[in-house]
């Protein structure tokens, strides 16, 4: 590391952005559009769509079929679950970004550290919350409500659906609320019976609500975004802007209020206190090449590196006034650390598709959802556990679960395998976790760092029976739906994934309206410090079953609109 | 679509960190008994090797001692203590799978927990390493080394048993040095020979 000075800059900046992701991005775009002078501070290199980007590749482009070099994300990426070979520098190196666990707690924590962050190849499956998931507590009396209800948060979820353009329909279900939507994709032939079969049942099963345009606004085409073909290739970057992600969508409209400066390669060590105040005056940042430590000076501080570095960022900023990390006067920065669960599964062929030719719909990214259908009220109340899961599913063409096992050689081989190509179909769970104070994340007492000297987090997770009942339910209920939907069940069952293989890690910097238990107000802002507010998954109070992003977005949204009327009023 | 400036990098050919001054972490691989890895300094690329020839528990942490080395230059007698580790992911060790998970039988198990958990990598501090004698004049005198295991021969996966086993016993809330004792002898027998 070059240990020079440090280098400060002058000009003093309305507001500083620490990450360019989901929420960092919304930030951005909000902000400069206000007319704020914003600073985005991103860790990651910078990325040019047209050089990053690997659409339209054949399977043979893929070194390995995809599977990379042998050995190569076990020996560079090993906890980089989702990334490929064609996404592989959308995600951090794990040899050079470490984090700590307890013996047989295991957490996977994949991480992208990137301009644009995990919306480059994030799953865009984009459900609003309810008030079944704002107010949980008053519902089963397990823990405490959000400190905002359903119709605080609507509008600001009314205004990002538009902007970002998500696809669904209007399914009319009070605890899974519409939204304004494109037109919804088709649903395959498969997806159609499968959807008969949930519903059969008493399960009502929707087309899934995408991040994906399929009926782009005049803004959008403006802004250079199409309809989505239906490549299927989302995961390694869209390079027409048909998917949501901050470089097709938020960040060229920050940039282009000529209010934004975005520094790529500036790594947030720790947030800098005014001895006098209390209050943050501004970051200390190391240059991911060079290693030079910076300095910049903010009004406002809005933390949106993703949950978990959020919350290492705010823990690495003692000082005198706040001597256990930044905001946490309440001892609960990095408690209540969820991820929801999956791994429950099940697989199934349809014989009535067989020997049917594929569709184009049957590239589309988006599948059948059933949302959550246990303990909505006294008639659904499971005696076992509390909340509940959905199911993603998706049935079209692809290689037959079983296709390995099908009899013949050649030619006769390949017509069987082909014959089944249109039949699988498949669900998975997308589970609540609760929200447990023991469950937490802390900087690594071991006093382990990262490749640039910065602490990094030790981290405490495991799932408790009210998981693992869930868990048998919905193996049982998973089997009922594939049979109620004529499949043939090929599989059915497996393993709880480890908590934060679904990469919705929540929780760890949780709003509240008392001091005293939350670390942030319903403004997202900082109880203990007025002019910093931590925008992403870290302000959740619960995870509820649905997929956060658009919500991270809403809540990012209605910060702003809080800290521009504040500054307005000359309180920040 | 924010194209940025195309002078910058773009992320596929994006420099890494350059050569550092003072080393803060070097990554290894388990190959074999020993770790080895590379970083680079102003003059150029390093491949190192850290080759333990025994271990103890120091404080309860796992020490072990060796040679760590760059091409014929050489430093005896490191000491590398496991400061954390991070827990495996995916299939555990065949050894580890078999075991009986401890709670509630009739219930989906989590994956690569409880007793089927198992170490991925181990975060060692070296001691301080007098860098002039491996030619250099870099400050290494406080390197982690980030130690991944991903074992592919017999010794290696032996080898990852008897971590997870050491680090189950003695990294825990409440340690017990005794049931650490049996995998420590066992991995100095590995360590000793030949
Ligand atoms: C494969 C995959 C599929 C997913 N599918 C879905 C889905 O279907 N639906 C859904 O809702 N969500 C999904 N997610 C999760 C979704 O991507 C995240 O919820 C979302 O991106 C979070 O936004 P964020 O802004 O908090 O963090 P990110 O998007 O991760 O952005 C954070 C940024 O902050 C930067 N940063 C971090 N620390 C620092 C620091 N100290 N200094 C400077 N910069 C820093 C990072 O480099 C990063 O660029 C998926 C994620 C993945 C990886
Ligand atoms: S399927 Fe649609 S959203 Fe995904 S990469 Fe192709 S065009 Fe983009």
């Amino acid at each position: 590391m070059f240990q020079g000075q440090t280098t400060r800059t002058r000009k003093i900046y309305d507001a500083i952005i620490i990450g360019s992701g989901a929420s960092g991005g919304m930030a951005a775009k909000e902000l400069t559009e206000k007319g704020l002078e914003v600073l985005v501070l991103e860790a990651g290199p910078p990325v040019n769509p047209s050089r990053d980007f690997s659409m339209h590749t054949w399977p043979y482009e893929d070194l390995y079929r995809g599977y990379g070099k042998p050995g190569w994300k076990q020996t560079d990426q090993w906890m980089e679950d989702t990334a490929g070979h064609f996404s592989r520098h959308f995600y951090v190196k794990d040899s050079e970004h470490p984090y700590t666990t307890d013996p047989g707690k295991p957490f996977l924590w994949v991480r992208a550290r990137i301009v644009g962050g995990k919306t480059l190849h994030w799953g865009r499956l984009s459900w609003r919350l309810s008030d079944l998931d704002f107010k949980a507590a008053t519902h089963d009396g397990f823990d405490v409500d959000w400190p905002i209800d359903y119709k605080e948060i609507e509008p600001y979820y009314d205004k990002v659906e538009e902007f970002v353009g998500v696809s669904g329909n209007q399914d009319n279900l009070w605890y899974q609320p519409n939204g304004k939507y494109q037109p919804a994709m088709a649903l395959t032939c498969g997806e159609q019976l499968l959807k008969k079969g949930s519903e059969k049942l008493g399960r009502p099963a929707i087309q899934s609500r995408v991040s994906m345009l399929t009926a782009p606004t005049a803004a959008q085409k403006k802004a250079g975004r199409a309809a989505c073909h239906y490549c299927g290739h989302c995961g390694n970057g869209c390079d027409v802007g048909a998917m949501f992600n901050s470089v097709s969508s938020t960040l060229p409209l920050a940039a282009a209020t000529g209010k934004m400066t975005l520094r790529p390669n500036s790594i947030v060590r720790h947030i800098i206190v005014d001895p006098n105040t209390g209050n943050a005056k501004g970051v200390s940042v190391v240059d991911r090449v060079t290693y030079q430590e910076l300095e910049f000076t903010g009004k406002v501080v809005i933390v949106a590196g993703s949950t978990l570095e959020s919350t290492r960022l705010l823990l690495n900023s003692k000082s005198r006034q706040h001597p256990n990390g930044l905001g946490n006067s309440s001892g609960v920065l990095g408690h209540y650390l969820v991820d929801h669960f999956g791994g429950i599964s099940g697989m199934g062929v349809y014989h009535t598709l067989a020997g049917k030719e594929a569709q184009n719909d049957d590239g589309k990214s988006s599948g059948v959802f059933v949302p959550r259908f246990r303990n909505l009220d006294a008639k659904t109340k499971h005696p076992k556990f509390l909340r509940g899961y959905g199911f993603e599913c998706s049935a079209g063409a692809r290689l037959s679960p079983g296709a390995g096992r099908f009899p013949g050689f050649g030619k006769e081989f390949k017509e069987t395998v082909r014959r089944w190509y249109t039949t699988p179909v498949f669900m998975t769970t997308r589970a609540n976790m609760l929200s447990r104070f023991e469950n937490f994340c802390e900087i690594d007492p071991g006093g382990t760092v990262d490749a640039w000297g910065v602490p990094v987090l030790k981290i405490h997770i495991q799932h408790s029976d009210n998981e693992r009942e869930m868990a048998k339910d919905a193996t049982g209920c998973i089997e009922e739906t594939l049979k109620a939907s004529g499949a043939e069940v090929i599989s059915v069952g497996g393993q709880m994934t480890a908590p934060g293989r679904i990469i919705h890690e929540l929780g760890t910097a949780r709003m509240g309206n008392d001091k005293k238990t939350s670390v942030l107000n319903k403004w997202n802002q900082c109880h203990d410090v007025k002019n910093v507010f931590v925008t992403d998954g870290a302000a959740f109070v619960g995870a509820a079953n649905q997929n956060p992003t658009i919500t991270i977005m809403a809540l990012t949204m209605r910060a702003c609109d809080y800290i521009a009327d504040e500054m307005k009023r000359g309180n920040l | 679509m924010f194209v940025q400036d195309n002078k910058q990098p773009s992320a596929i050919t994006a420099p890494g960190p350059k050569p550092a001054k003072k080393l803060y972490s070097i990554f290894a691989l388990q190959r074999n008994k020993a770790f080895s890895g590379e970083f680079e300094t102003a003059t150029a690329l390093h491949k190192f090797t850290f080759a333990p020839k025994s271990a103890k528990l120091v404080n309860n942490k796992l020490q072990l001692s060796g040679t760590f080395n760059i091409g014929t230059r050489k430093v005896e007698n490191v000491t590398a203590t496991l400061v954390s580790t991070q827990g495996g992911l995916g299939t555990s060790p065949s050894q580890i799978a078999s075991r009986p998970i401890e709670s509630s039988p009739d219930l989906p198990p989590t994956e690569a927990t409880g007793a089927r958990g198992f170490v991925g990598a181990m975060y060692f501090h070296l001691s301080a390493i007098n860098a002039k004698t491996l030619g250099l004049t870099i400050d290494m005198s406080k390197v982690q080394l980030n130690g991944r295991l991903f074992p592919t021969s017999e010794v290696e996966r032996e080898m990852q048993v008897l971590f997870s086993d050491i680090v189950a016993a003695v990294y825990q809330k409440v340690t017990d040095a005794n049931a650490a004792g049996p995998h420590l002898e066992a991995l100095n027998r590995i360590l000793r020979q030949p």
